[in-house]
């Protein structure tokens, strides 16, 4: 119950609060946009965290928040610079006796004060997210594999539309503008599965055309090029697999 | 120099080479396992089934778009992290805010009473540390690094304590 979605939801929670004390002292509110970034983990990309995001913004405290995702085993990044200080002050340590000298230890464990953690916050009680949120989330197939999602508010109601990658052009299911008037009317255009197109994990399948100089790959025979030819037959003979690759890793990518 | 006993870095390179068949390659950097396209690709470019070299180059050149992917991502979100700075009439438009968390670390919890003595194996419960940090930018407060940490007691959720949620939204104090 304490780990996973539940810590995750507590953990943006209590961030928000911080960031708008932060903000208070210096006379600002909270912004009306959040962009979080996370890895991508199953403990970071699941329901009750979307369900948190939707709440928040069906209450109105947010206008526009987005979650994007790092691709796996990509996602390095500056905080990891600072856990690896840390865990080089903790192997230094023969011994930790309780988790308040953990917690000073983590305080000092850069040597430079304006690295240092500004906030360093025992988080003491975690809600049980994932059972206040049962009733409510709509099950989507395939949500795993997307890596932006957006949520809005709609008649009243939050949505969340995705992208498979940040410079995808449009977000998805588009927002059925015309069509319908109520919010009971916009449940109906909930989806229960994400499409998802072949060759997703490298943009689209004209992008592989576009770098192999392939215009059509059906036309062969109409290629004067041997060269070109030879890449075309070679294309359509290795694509079955190209495919069956990509579905492997996206299963794999499901179960993580 | 080396003394002429030692095997030199040819023979290494030979047994290696035929001993191919017999092992794979985790596909990881230390503890973190790299992603499944990639390590899909690698494994793909191992097999023996295809050694022509036209097909190799389509793979390299499919897990190349893939990398492409992957890059223009870690562009949006600097772009992200800059737009985050920007301000609208002396107020913040967005913030940006990245987390990771750091790996568990585990420790035993002190015993007491007539059976506090324990063999390593006997050990049953444990405390595990959960470190979270994040990365937030907004306005003119740029990589801020915040942590938060909890701790568990591993294999005694019986004694955790429910909360209901429920008045949780209702009270919104802390927004």
């Amino acid at each position: 119950m304490s780990s996973g979605a539940n810590l995750m939801c507590q953990v943006i929670l209590s961030f928000i609060e911080d960031l708008k004390k932060r903000l208070q002292e210096r006379g600002q509110k909270l912004p009306r946009k959040g962009i979080f970034q996370f890895d991508n983990s199953g403990e970071n990309k699941n329901k009750e965290v979307n369900a948190l995001m939707s709440t928040l913004i069906e209450l109105v405290f947010f206008d526009e928040i987005h979650c994007n995702f790092l691709v796996v085993g990509h996602t390095h990044c500056s905080v990891d610079q600072y856990f690896g200080v840390c865990t080089k002050v903790i192997q230094r340590k023969h011994w930790i006796g309780s988790p308040m000298s953990f917690q000073s230890l983590l305080k000092i464990a850069h040597n430079d004060p304006k690295r240092r953690p500004t906030v360093n916050r025992q988080i003491v009680v975690i809600f049980d997210f994932r059972n206040y949120f049962a009733p409510i989330i709509n099950k989507i197939g395939w949500c795993q594999v997307p890596h932006c999602f957006k949520f809005t508010k709609y008649l009243g109601k939050a949505i969340m539309q995705y992208k498979m990658f940040s410079p995808n052009q449009f977000w998805l299911p588009e927002a059925p503008d015309i069509f319908v008037r109520t919010a009971d009317d916009l449940m109906n255009h909930s989806i229960l599965n994400i499409n998802l197109n072949k060759f997703c994990t490298i943009g689209q399948e004209s992008e592989l055309h576009q770098d192999l100089n392939i215009h059509n790959r059906f036309m062969s025979e109409s290629v004067s090029d041997v060269k070109l030819r030879n890449t075309i037959a070679s294309f359509s003979n290795i694509r079955p697999f190209l495919e069956v690759m990509e579905q492997t890793a996206l299963i794999q990518h499901m179960h993580r | 120099m080396m003394p002429n006993t030692y095997a030199k870095r040819e023979t290494f390179r030979k047994v290696f080479k035929r001993m191919s068949n017999e092992f794979r390659l985790i596909g990881a950097k230390g503890s973190f396992p790299t992603c499944d396209i990639c390590n899909n690709a690698n494994d793909f470019l191992r097999t023996l089934t295809y050694k022509d070299q036209s097909h190799r180059e389509i793979i390299l050149k499919f897990k190349r778009l893939h990398l492409m992917q992957q890059m223009k991502e870690r562009q949006h979100m600097e772009m992200n992290r800059l737009t985050s700075r920007l301000l609208s009439k002396c107020e913040p438009v967005q913030f940006f805010c990245l987390f990771d968390a750091m790996t568990c670390s585990r420790g035993d919890v002190p015993l007491t009473g007539a059976k506090h003595r324990q063999s390593k194996g006997g050990v049953t419960d444990t405390i595990e540390n959960r470190v979270i940090g994040m990365l937030y930018t907004v306005c003119t407060c740029a990589h801020i690094i915040v942590l938060y940490y909890s701790y568990f007691l591993i294999q005694l959720a019986k004694s955790s304590v429910v909360i209901s949620m429920k008045p949780f939204f209702t009270t919104p104090t802390i927004l």
